[in-house]
C-alpha cells in the first residue's frame, strides 16, 4: 500500500496543475447533526465543517467570499448555495477562468439520502448536480454512514488510493466523489478527537500530513491516500468497525488536482527527514487539531494558524509520551524529538472532546407575579436582565447545565386601605442553577428543563422617606423553557421563559407563582 | 392534623431558606405612627425684620417670640419622634395578626436598660383602625415594663387621622434615664389631621424645652394662613401669654394677657405687617411703652384679615 502511495505521489509531483493561482475556487460546506426521526444526533458533524471550511479558506485558495459554511441549516440552504455557487462558478468560467466546486458534507445519510434536518437530499440527486455543475473540476466529499452508495452505480470500490490520468489537456476536469465509507458502512466519530475519523485525517492530510512528495501541495490524489490509509487505521480495531473510504474517479484532462498549497514561508511546524512516528498536534484546549503519521526520509510540514500548539508523540514502546508547546506565527517552527520533553503517560495533554460546549447568553425581559394582590405593591411587575452561562451536552447527550445571574426591578404603587398610594421602587437580584434537557431541530433547538434561584428582593419608598427599606431572600424552584435559533455560526437568538414558585412567609404563609420572560442572544465560546 | 400542616409549611419554608422584613402590614402599623412634620408646629418665620427695617409704630416683639416658642415646642416633638422611630430601623420582634412588639433590647443610649415598643391594632365602630402604642422601659430584667410614651392614633394614615401622645419625663427620671436637660412632669400632644386646620395641642405640665408651662395650641390652615396660642417669659420676666392669628405672609393679630415681673397683669392688642412692624396698638395701660403716655397708636384697619380673630373690631 505504501509503495502505491508514494507511487502516486510522485505522479502527482509530476502532473499536479497549478494550485489556486490558476483556478478559482467555490465550496459549498455543510455540517448537518440532525438526521431526522431514527437518528442519533453527531456530536462533530458542525465542527468538522468549520474545520474543513477554515482550511479551505486558509490554504486552499479559496476566497472566502466564495465559500457556503452551512451548519444545520437543512435541505434548502444546501440546494440554494449549491446553487448560488454554481452560478458564480458559470460567470468565473465565463470570463476565462478555470473553475472547481467543492461540495463537503458531515452529518447522516440513509437509505441513499443526505439527511439535513428533517430534509432531505437524494445522492442521486446530488451526483446529477454535481455532474451538471458549470466548473471545470467538481469534488464531492461526503462523510457520512454509507455514503459509498452516492458511486454505487458506476462501480465505487474502497481503494488506498486512485489513478490520476495523464492527458494533453490544460488541466484536469471532470468529477470526483469521495465517501467516507462504503455503502454498507457506518461512518464513525470519535470523543477522543472531536470529529469524524474520515474528516479528522481529510483535514490533518490537507494541512500538511498528506504532502507525501513533499513540494508543498497536496493532492487529491495524496489527500484521499492518506485519509483512506488513518481512517482505516484508525477504525480497525474500533466497536463500530473497520471504515473503507471510497471514490469515484471521473477526472480527464493533465495533471492531479491541489486542494491545498503551503507556502515554505508561512506559518506552521516542520518535521524533519529523521523524524518518524505518529505525531498529534493539540489546541490550546487540548483538542487534536493534525495527526501527522510521518515517516523517515523526507520533510513534512504543517500548515497551521497562529497560535499556541502542543504537539505529542507516543515512543515506540509505550513507554512514555515526547511533548513540546510551540507557539506558531508567521514563519514554520521545527519540530525536534530531541527538544521535546519525555513525559509519563498518564500526563498526556490531549482532552479529548466530551462534547461539552460553553455558550454565554444575554438577554432581558419582564417578570409577571400571576397574583394581582401581589403585584399591587408587594411585587410590582419588573423588567430582569440577566446573562447565564449554558454547558451543553455536558451531563449528557443532549443535557445542559447552567448558572445565571439577573438583576433589574420596576415601579409600582403600594395600596393601603385609606391611605394615599405610595410609590414603590422594587429591586431583585437573583441567582439561579438550571438543568435542562436540548431538542434541536436543524437551526432550532428547543429546551425545558427545572431551575431553582436564590432571589434577593428590595423595595423602597422613596416619596416616603420614613417607612423603611425592605427585603426578602428566598429560594424559587422552577420550570424553565426556551428557543433559540441560530444566526450565525456562534450567535443564536434566545426566548426563553421560566415559570418559579415563591414562598413568601412574612406577613403570612403564602404560595405565589411568577412568570419570566426573556428575549437575547446566545453565543458559542469554543467549537 | 392541623399541626402536621403547620409543621409542613414551617418545614418547607426553612428548607426554601424565605427571610427578610417584606411586610406590608409592617407598614400599616408604622404609617400610624407619627412622623415630625405630623406633629410639627410650623409658624411663618419670615416676618423677622432685618436690622435695617425701620418700624414708624415699633416692632411687633410679641409675634417675634412665637417662632423661638415654637421651636422650642417641636424641640419636644422632636424628642418625642426619636424614640418612636426606633421602629422604623429595625424589623419587629414578633408579628400578630394585630400586633407588632419591636424588642426587648437593650437600650444603648442608657446601658443597664432595655426597652420594648408595643403596637396593638383594633378597628372602630365606622371600621376605622385604631392603634395604640407604647415605648416602654425598665432596668434590665427588673420588674415590668413602664410606658414612657403612649399614644393612640385612629385611622389608616398619620398623615390622615386623629391621636395623642403622652410623654412621661417623670418616668424617664424614675428609671434614672434622664440627663440635665430632661424636664419634669408630661407632655401631651393632641393632634387631629382629619380636615383643615390641622390642629396640635401640645401641655407641657413644667417647663422644658426652653419654653413654659402652658396648654400651646396650633392650628394651621391648608392657605397658609394660622393661629398659635403661646406663652412666653421675655427678658425682663414678664410673663406673657398670647393668641394670635395670621394671615399667609405672617401678617397678623394678637391678643395679649401679661403678668408683669412686678406682679401687675392687663392685656393689649396689636396688629402687624409682613415685615412685623406693628400697625396697631391698644395698650391702654402702656405696657409695651412705659415711657409714653399712651401706647395706643395705628389705626384697626390696618389690620388684616386671618382666620381666628383674637379680638373683635374697636
Amino acid at each position: 500500500m505504501r509503495r502505491a502511495q508514494l507511487a502516486l505521489a510522485a505522479a502527482a509531483l509530476l502532473l499536479a496543475a497549478p494550485a489556486s493561482a490558476a483556478m478559482r475556487r467555490f465550496a459549498v460546506i455543510a455540517g448537518e447533526p440532525d438526521g431526522g426521526a431514527g437518528t442519533v444526533r453527531l456530536r462533530y458533524a458542525e465542527r468538522d465543517a468549520r474545520r474543513i471550511h477554515e482550511i479551505l479558506t486558509r490554504v486552499g485558495g479559496v476566497r472566502p467570499e466564495d465559500a457556503r459554511l452551512l451548519l444545520s441549516q437543512g435541505a434548502g440552504a444546501f440546494r440554494a448555495a449549491l446553487a448560488e455557487l454554481s452560478k458564480a462558478a458559470a460567470a468565473a468560467r465565463a470570463a476565462g477562468d478555470r473553475t472547481l466546486l467543492v461540495v463537503y458534507y458531515s452529518g447522516h445519510a440513509k437509505d441513499g439520502a443526505l439527511r439535513l434536518g428533517a430534509g432531505r437530499l437524494p445522492l442521486e440527486e446530488l451526483r446529477a448536480t454535481l455532474e451538471k455543475a458549470p466548473a471545470d473540476v467538481r469534488i464531492g466529499l461526503l462523510d457520512s454512514c454509507r455514503s459509498g452508495a452516492i458511486a454505487r452505480a458506476k462501480g465505487v470500490r474502497p481503494a488506498p488510493a486512485f489513478d490520476v490520468k495523464t492527458g494533453e489537456d490544460a488541466g484536469p476536469s471532470g468529477l470526483v466523489l469521495i465517501a467516507s465509507s462504503a455503502a454498507d458502512e457506518d461512518s464513525q466519530e470519535s470523543d477522543a478527537i472531536g470529529a469524524s475519523w474520515f474528516t479528522h485525517h481529510l483535514a490533518s492530510g490537507l494541512l500538511g500530513g498528506a504532502d507525501a512528495s513533499g513540494d508543498g501541495r497536496v493532492t487529491l490524489a495524496e489527500a484521499y491516500a492518506y485519509a483512506y490509509a488513518r481512517t482505516v487505521g484508525s477504525t480497525a480495531s474500533s466497536a463500530g468497525g473497520v471504515q473503507h473510504p471510497v471514490f469515484l474517479y471521473d477526472l480527464g484532462g493533465a495533471g492531479d488536482v491541489v486542494l491545498a498549497e503551503l507556502p515554505p514561508a508561512a506559518g506552521g511546524l516542520v518535521f524533519p527527514s529523521a523524524a518518524e512516528g505518529l505525531y498529534v498536534v493539540l489546541d490550546r484546549a487540548g483538542r487534536a487539531v493534525a495527526e501527522i503519521a510521518k515517516v523517515a526520509g523526507a520533510e513534512r510540514r504543517i500548515a497551521l494558524a497562529s497560535g499556541r500548539y502542543t504537539v505529542k508523540k507516543r515512543l515506540p514502546d509505550d513507554s512514555a509520551l515526547l511533548v513540546a508547546r510551540i507557539d506558531v506565527d508567521a514563519a514554520p517552527v521545527a519540530v525536534d524529538d530531541a527538544r521535546m520533553d519525555r513525559v509519563a503517560l498518564e500526563r498526556d495533554p490531549q482532552k479529548g472532546f466530551a462534547g461539552r460546549r460553553v455558550a454565554l447568553l444575554a438577554g432581558a425581559g419582564p417578570q409577571w407575579f400571576f397574583s394581582r394582590a401581589a403585584r399591587d405593591g408587594l411585587f410590582p411587575p419588573a423588567t430582569l436582565a440577566g446573562v447565564e452561562l449554558a454547558i451543553r451536552d455536558d451531563l449528557g447527550h443532549d443535557l445542559a447545565w447552567g448558572v445565571d445571574l439577573a438583576f433589574g426591578g420596576g415601579n409600582g404603587e403600594l395600596r393601603l386601605p385609606g391611605v394615599d398610594p405610595i410609590p414603590v421602587r422594587f429591586q431583585e437580584a437573583a441567582g439561579g442553577a438550571s438543568l435542562w434537557r436540548d431538542f434541536r431541530r436543524g437551526p432550532l433547538t428547543a429546551s425545558l428543563g427545572v431551575r431553582v434561584a436564590f432571589t434577593w428582593l428590595t423595595r423602597s419608598f422613596a416619596a416616603e422617606e420614613d417607612l423603611p427599606n425592605q427585603y426578602f431572600f428566598t429560594v424559587a424552584p422552577g420550570l424553565t423553557g426556551g428557543a433559540s435559533w441560530r444566526l450565525t455560526e456562534r450567535l443564536s437568538a434566545l426566548a426563553r421563559v421560566r415559570l418559579s414558585y415563591l414562598f413568601y412567609n412574612v406577613d403570612e404563609n403564602r404560595s405565589l407563582g411568577f412568570f419570566e420572560g426573556l428575549l437575547g442572544v446566545e453565543y458559542a465560546l469554543g467549537d | 392534623m392541623r399541626s402536621v400542616t403547620r409543621s409542613a409549611v414551617v418545614a418547607l419554608a426553612l428548607a426554601l431558606g424565605a427571610c427578610g422584613n417584606y411586610s406590608t402590614e409592617d407598614l400599616r402599623f408604622l404609617a400610624a405612627l407619627p412622623v415630625r412634620e405630623d406633629l410639627q408646629v410650623a409658624v411663618p418665620s419670615e416676618g423677622n425684620p432685618g436690622a435695617l427695617t425701620y418700624c414708624p409704630l415699633g416692632r411687633a416683639d410679641v409675634w417675634l417670640w412665637a417662632k423661638p416658642t415654637s421651636d422650642g415646642l417641636n424641640r419636644g416633638v422632636g424628642f418625642v419622634i426619636s424614640l418612636i422611630d426606633v421602629v422604623r430601623h429595625n424589623p419587629p420582634t414578633a408579628r400578630e395578626e394585630n400586633l407588632r412588639r419591636w424588642g426587648p433590647f437593650p437600650d444603648d443610649k442608657h446601658p443597664g436598660h432595655e426597652i420594648q415598643i408595643v403596637m396593638q391594632r383594633s378597628y372602630g365602630s365606622d371600621g376605622s383602625p385604631v392603634h395604640a402604642y407604647a415605648f416602654q422601659a425598665r432596668e434590665t430584667g427588673v420588674g415590668e415594663f413602664q410606658d414612657i410614651i403612649a399614644g393612640t392614633f385612629t385611622g389608616a394614615s398619620s398623615a390622615r387621622g386623629h391621636g395623642n401622645v403622652v410623654l412621661s419625663f417623670d418616668t424617664i427620671w424614675a428609671l434614672r434615664m434622664n440627663d440635665d436637660t430632661t424636664p419634669h412632669g408630661t407632655m401631651q400632644i393632641v393632634y387631629d389631621r382629619t380636615g383643615d386646620p390641622v390642629t396640635i395641642e401640645l401641655q407641657l405640665t413644667q417647663e422644658g424645652f426652653g419654653v413654659v408651662q402652658f396648654g400651646y395650641g396650633f392650628a394651621g390652615y391648608a392657605n397658609g394662613t394660622g393661629a398659635f396660642d403661646y406663652r412666653f417669659r421675655n427678658a425682663d420676666g414678664d410673663v406673657l401669654t398670647v393668641e394670635t392669628s395670621y394671615d399667609a405672609t405672617g401678617a397678623g393679630r394678637a391678643e395679649v394677657a401679661y403678668v408683669a415681673s412686678g406682679g401687675a397683669i392687663g392685656s393689649f392688642r396689636e396688629c402687624w405687617s409682613l415685615d412685623a412692624c406693628l400697625t396697631y396698638v391698644d395698650d391702654p395701660s402702656s405696657f409695651t411703652c412705659p415711657a409714653h403716655t399712651s401706647c395706643s397708636r395705628g389705626f384697626f384697619v390696618t389690620c388684616v384679615a386671618v382666620p381666628v380673630p383674637p379680638f373683635p373690631p374697636p
